[in-house]
């Protein structure tokens, strides 16, 4: 593992191997202010030449008190500030906050909106993947061509969810033992019409970058993860699967409905820049499938469990915590609540995207500065969530 | 850098075909030129809320909100601000005086929507609402936030006849309930006191819990009786009791317009236009607290709460007035600070009241 | 084709019979004033070429902005600017107004001088390479005999002010992009050079206006391009690659990455310095799309143009049909590719391009002495696609290919 460098060490001359020429290492501050950042997120690096030496992760730019906010209301309340974490997708920070509730209050949520809740995450995961290879190509220099075509289907689920949900991005749909309102047939239809239409896009899309030369030779051997590091910081998600780890929560804990549902996760062996876009593209595919079975399976029934308050909702003394697997990782809310029952006494997110963000410096070391930029892009950090 | 350039080739061919798709192709081409073309939203899109009414000619007075502040309370970023209408004697109406709600701080999570027991808040889908400052130009107050019944249905026709339809079957409940009892109920008596035939129904309905209860037309209660009979059950089995014995409307002190309907299937209100004939005599929003709590100076303890409460009926704690104090009598609800209209006033004479209870 | 300049033309002349080369501007004035005074004539006949230059070029520029614009956002499943006058014509307008009247930002403790410089060095060169380019038949703002060595030498001048502009804004940033636009420049310099070789080899002169010539003739005054012949298609596409690189053109963008360090060298300029800096960056690419044009496109060269006013007319619209090709697949090249990492870069260009257009200059031998045209024809070829084949092997970056994944278990 090659060691960050200490304070002392960053302004002194490097030596080069052979000793002939001494250098100065330069100092830079890779944002706050950056097209390319995802966000307020600023990278302090130091430079030998192009190469990086060091490289120091600094958060905390948008904290704006999620945690601490939910400690003051209800337990509906901070639904809508779970939209707001990983603003990108919405429905899964709901599930995820709902899940964890509904852990913690024993309720049963019925079938449909289990499979209502199902077809809304795999249609989040979709456009998150989609968009976050557009960023990751917006960021190595295809000027917004891949971007465009990927919001361009983003706009069409967008559709759905504002026609299910009234908003488009902050759905604020799920709630405990359910959902809030239910998809219609209407709905359902316009669901199963974007998935049919969805992989002409994809193959498009893929001939567009997968055999890309230049993306090639920019992405491949560039940012690897090995496994043991993914193992040990405790990564989750694509960035791991990609890593070779095999692990996705939806097919270890099971939760909703993915039990009964057909898909293959994908796994990837060198765990670099190319592999974490792959992976999404195939993903992509399995989530495809998934929404076929789930649009094809739904039962009727009620879409929220007919026992849940909305006001005065308690919940007795305990602790718990939920996860599901977010586009971005394993995104987890553990909720304590205490004798009043009425608000959680605390409430801790576990945030994919911070913890993908600690192995940043030992992926970047000895790359480019080029090439940190297209590091962060493929590990799909929103800093929403990182920041809370 | 590889052999053939295949790869970018192939590229090239993807975005020649974008290019000239572009021309053709519906898909290819997604500009929407706002703000000559707007994109149709769908009728579930929401952005910021706004107060229903049911006339035209009377917004003001016919407005759904009777200032429950269940919404206030509720909203997760507290952009309500709302402050009980009262009159020259401090009763206070039904329905706000000061409702504002500030756009920069609503989050347009729809909770308040939700929660509303009365129908009268819903989700606009406007969305053109820039102002030219930043502060108080984005707090909308009562009269931008009215309108009327006929924008809800145009702007979402399937919410609005659903929630038209639940209005008219609860105000007919309402109203069958309330024929009978005008036509049994001498008009401007002073109601004996409820203390006598307080006891015998109370074990008649300890004998007979159960969901759904209904008096029988030939039990022998007088209709005093009868009423205050199905009020303590309907609060006894929370959640589905029939409708008490709806006190007639006497002429005086009708004060407040006759729309609160109820949206939870407890209890039916009592309508607030209560006369002081029947059970409680107390049960009147005009009075002040003071005046009720005399009203009310009998030996249960449910009614010395029962007075203390705001009496609006809103479900703000979850219950109807008699419910709650019913229940708070009963030690079911051990929270005393839910009567939302009352404010802290009730909330502090329920904890004297208990307190007195506790020694006594 | 053998070519024998000597005979067809003397030295700075008309190229051929009933042209109208502007140098001779002054003798058409001559025939028809004949009485005016010398030196106005003379003056006249310096003015017209250079009012010539300043009054297309940058205006071609200006609209290239926005057909640049337009086209991408076509690609992108958008419109591009229609706002500003019918389909955006006055879009470059507004554009340059705008530039115009921002507030002019320099960092106090940058250098102001070279700060103010770097932007004129940026765009003269560009300028100036506009006037050894024929656009139509004997048409050139100068008949310099060296004309090919001019335009590279004035090209390199361009390097000084990314340089400079880099050097001067004391950002760290722009210094970085300032370092890395220079080692690209120069790397690429060396294969286009290599490959403009190549033509001259076999046009036997420096002189824009003779390689225009030596590529009339064939069917159609097309089958003579230099691009229809192997070691002209090879060179096309080296020289492609090279201008590419030399003005900055994505996929070799990176001495202005934005996603990288923002906008390089010219990130501390604001106001119409800016402008100029992209200007010069775009005068450039058309400047060197017009210098492919007359090297390997045939210059002026299609059905119907040749000499006298009818055929001078026809080969200027030739001319700038195949500027505009150029240009367009400049844009299209830039709507698709990702960008190249800078050491990525300077692999390609020393590893690849490089043998590459030493190999062409063989293979271009090989054709001169090659008496019989089909063989001529299959050695050049062969030799070139075995080379192509053994130095794009060696060139590769190891383990860059498409993968398999396996699925978890």
């Amino acid at each position: 593992m090659i060691q960050p460098l200490t304070e002392e060490k960053r302004f002194t001359l490097t030596q080069r191997p052979e000793g002939l020429i001494e250098t100065q290492t330069l100092e830079v501050s890779i944002g706050p202010q950056h097209p390319s950042t995802h966000g307020v997120f600023r990278m302090d690096c130091v430079l030998d030449g192009e190469t990086v030496v060091a490289l120091k992760p600094v958060m905390g730019y948008l904290h704006r008190n999620h945690e601490q906010l939910a400690e003051r209301m209800a337990w509906l309340g901070s639904m809508p500030y779970t939209d707001r974490l990983d603003y990108f997708n919405s429905m899964t920070n709901n599930w995820a906050y709902a899940l964890a509730v509904e852990k913690l209050a024993g309720i049963k949520v019925p079938e449909h909106a289990e499979y209502v809740r199902v077809i809304m995450a795999e249609l989040t995961r979709i456009l998150n993947h989609s968009c976050v290879i557009g960023f990751m190509l917006q960021d190595l220099g295809a000027w917004g061509t891949p971007l465009l075509y990927a919001f361009r289907e983003r706009e069409k689920i967008l559709d759905l969810f504002e026609a299910v949900s009234g908003s488009r991005m902050m759905c604020n749909y799920m709630r405990f033992g359910g959902v809030r309102v239910d998809m219609t047939e209407k709905d359902l239809a316009v669901a199963r019409d974007i998935i049919s239409r969805f992989p002409r896009f994809l193959d498009e899309f893929e001939k567009l970058l997968t055999t890309n030369e230049v993306l090639l030779a920019r992405t491949q051997r560039v940012g690897i993860l090995p496994k043991e590091l993914a193992i040990n910081a405790s990564i989750s998600g694509p960035m791991a699967r990609a890593s070779g780890v095999e692990y996705d929560i939806r097919k270890v804990d099971r939760y909703g409905v993915y039990g009964r549902i057909d898909f293959r996760v994908p796994v990837g062996d060198i765990g670099d820049v190319y592999d974490r876009y792959y992976i999404r593209v195939l993903e992509m595919r399995e989530s495809i499938k998934i929404l076929q079975q789930a649009l094809r399976d739904i039962p009727a029934g009620p879409h929220v469990a007919p026992e849940v308050k909305l006001r005065n909702f308690k919940i007795p003394p305990g602790d718990g915590y939920g996860r599901v697997e977010a586009p971005k990782g394993e995104l987890g809310f553990y909720l304590v609540s205490d004798e009043g029952g009425k608000q959680p006494y605390r409430y801790h997110v576990r945030p994919p995207s911070f913890i993908n963000l600690t192995t940043l410096e030992d992926m970047c070391l000895g790359h480019k500065v080029a090439d940190v930029v297209i590091i962060l892009g493929s590990i799909d950090i929103v800093l929403g969530e990182v920041d809370r | 850098m590889g052999f053939i350039g295949k790869g970018l080739f192939e590229g090239m061919v993807v975005t020649a075909r974008n290019f000239v798709g572009s021309y053709f192709d519906k898909e290819r081409l997604v500009t929407v030129q706002y703000p000559e073309e707007r994109v149709q939203t769908p009728e579930n899109s929401r952005t910021f809320p706004f107060l229903v009414y049911d006339d035209d000619k009377d917004p003001v007075a016919t407005m759904r909100c009777v200032a429950c502040k269940i919404c206030e309370t509720e909203c997760p970023p507290q952009c309500i601000y709302i402050v009980m209408d009262r009159d020259e004697k401090g009763k206070p109406r039904q329905r706000p005086k000061v409702f504002d709600i500030d756009t920069s701080v609503c989050m347009q999570c729809q909770i308040c929507v939700e929660v509303c027991p009365f129908e009268a808040i819903k989700m606009d889908n406007d969305y053109e609402k820039s102002q030219y400052g930043r502060f108080d130009e984005l707090v909308e107050h009562l009269p931008d936030l009215l309108k009327s019944n006929e924008y809800y249905s145009k702007i979402k026709p399937t919410e609005a006849s659903a929630v038209d339809a639940k209005l008219k079957a609860e105000k007919e409940k309402k109203a069958k309930k309330a024929a009978p009892a005008a036509a049994a109920k001498p008009a401007a008596a002073v109601a004996p006191k409820a203390v006598a035939p307080a006891p015998t129904p109370a074990t008649a309905a300890a004998s007979a819990p159960a969901a759904k209860l209904v008096i029988p037309d030939d039990a022998p209660f007088s209709p005093e009786q009868r009423q205050w009979l199905s009020g303590f059950l309907s609060a006894v089995s929370v959640g589905a009791a029939p409708a008490t014995g709806a006190a007639p409307s006497t002429p005086a002190q009708a004060v407040t317009p006759p729309t609160t309907s109820a949206a939870a299937p407890a209890a039916e209100p009592a309508p607030t236009a209560a006369a002081p004939a029947g059970n409680w005599p107390w049960h009147d929003p005009g009075l002040g607290m003071q005046q009720r709590l005399d009203l009310a100076k009998s030996a249960l303890l449910a009614d010395k709460l029962m007075a203390a409460m705001a009496q609006t009926d809103c479900h703000a704690c979850g219950y109807d007035c008699r419910g709650y104090a019913d229940a708070i009598a009963g030690g079911a609800e051990s929270d005393l600070s839910l009567c939302l209209p009352g404010e802290a006033e009730t909330a502090n004479m329920l904890k004297k009241l208990m307190e007195e209870a506790g020694k006594a | 084709m053998r070519f024998d300049s000597r005979s067809w033309f003397p030295y700075n002349e008309r190229a051929f019979e009933g042209d109208y080369c502007l140098e001779t501007v002054y003798q058409q004035l001559r025939t028809w004033f004949a009485n005016a005074p010398d030196a106005v004539l003379f003056w006249l006949s310096v003015i017209i070429p250079i009012l010539f230059v300043l009054a297309v070029y940058p205006g071609i520029f200006a609209y290239t902005t926005l057909v640049e614009r337009k086209a991408l956002g076509r690609i992108q499943n958008r419109i591009g600017p229609n706002r500003v006058g019918r389909w955006g014509i006055l879009q470059p307008i507004a554009d340059g107004l705008k530039l115009l009247t921002k507030e002019d930002i320099v960092p106090r403790r940058a250098d102001h001088i070279v700060h103010f410089l770097a932007p004129v060095i940026a765009v003269v060169p560009a300028i100036l390479l506009f006037s050894v380019v024929p656009v139509g038949a004997g048409l050139v703002p100068v008949n310099l005999n060296i004309g090919i060595l001019f335009a590279f030498a004035v090209s390199t001048a361009s390097v000084l002010a990314l340089f400079m502009g880099g050097w001067a804004s004391r950002n760290k940033f722009s210094l970085l992009g300032a370092m890395r636009a220079v080692a690209q420049v120069v790397s690429y310099e060396v294969p286009m050079v290599l490959a403009a070789v190549a033509v001259v080899m076999v046009v036997g002169s420096l002189s824009t206006l003779r390689i225009a010539h030596a590529q009339s003739g064939g069917i159609l005054n097309v089958t003579n391009w230099f691009v229809f012949r192997p070691w002209g298609f090879v060179g096309f596409v080296l020289f492609t690659i090279g201008a590419m690189a030399e003005s900055a053109r994505t996929p070799f963008d990176i001495p202005e990455a934005e996603s990288e360090i923002i906008a390089g060298y010219h990130t501390e300029y604001s106001g119409f310095k800016f402008a100029l800096f992209q200007m010069g960056e775009y005068l450039a690419s058309i400047a060197m799309a017009g210098i492919t044009v007359t090297m390997f496109l045939g210059a002026y060269n299609g059905p119907g143009s040749g000499p006298g006013w009818i055929g001078g007319l026809i080969s200027m619209f030739w001319f700038f049909i195949k500027l505009g090709f150029m240009i367009a697949l400049n844009i299209w090249i830039r709507g698709t590719w990702p960008r190249v990492r800078v050491d990525q870069l300077m692999g390609f260009a020393w590893k690849l391009l490089l043998p590459m257009s030493i190999v062409n200059i063989i293979a271009v031998g090989f054709w001169h002495y090659i008496t019989i045209r089909p063989l001529a024809w299959i050695i050049t070829t062969l030799w070139l696609v075995v080379w192509f084949g053994v130095l794009s092997r060696l060139a590769a970056t190891e383990g860059v290919a498409p993968r398999t994944y396996r699925y978890a278990s």
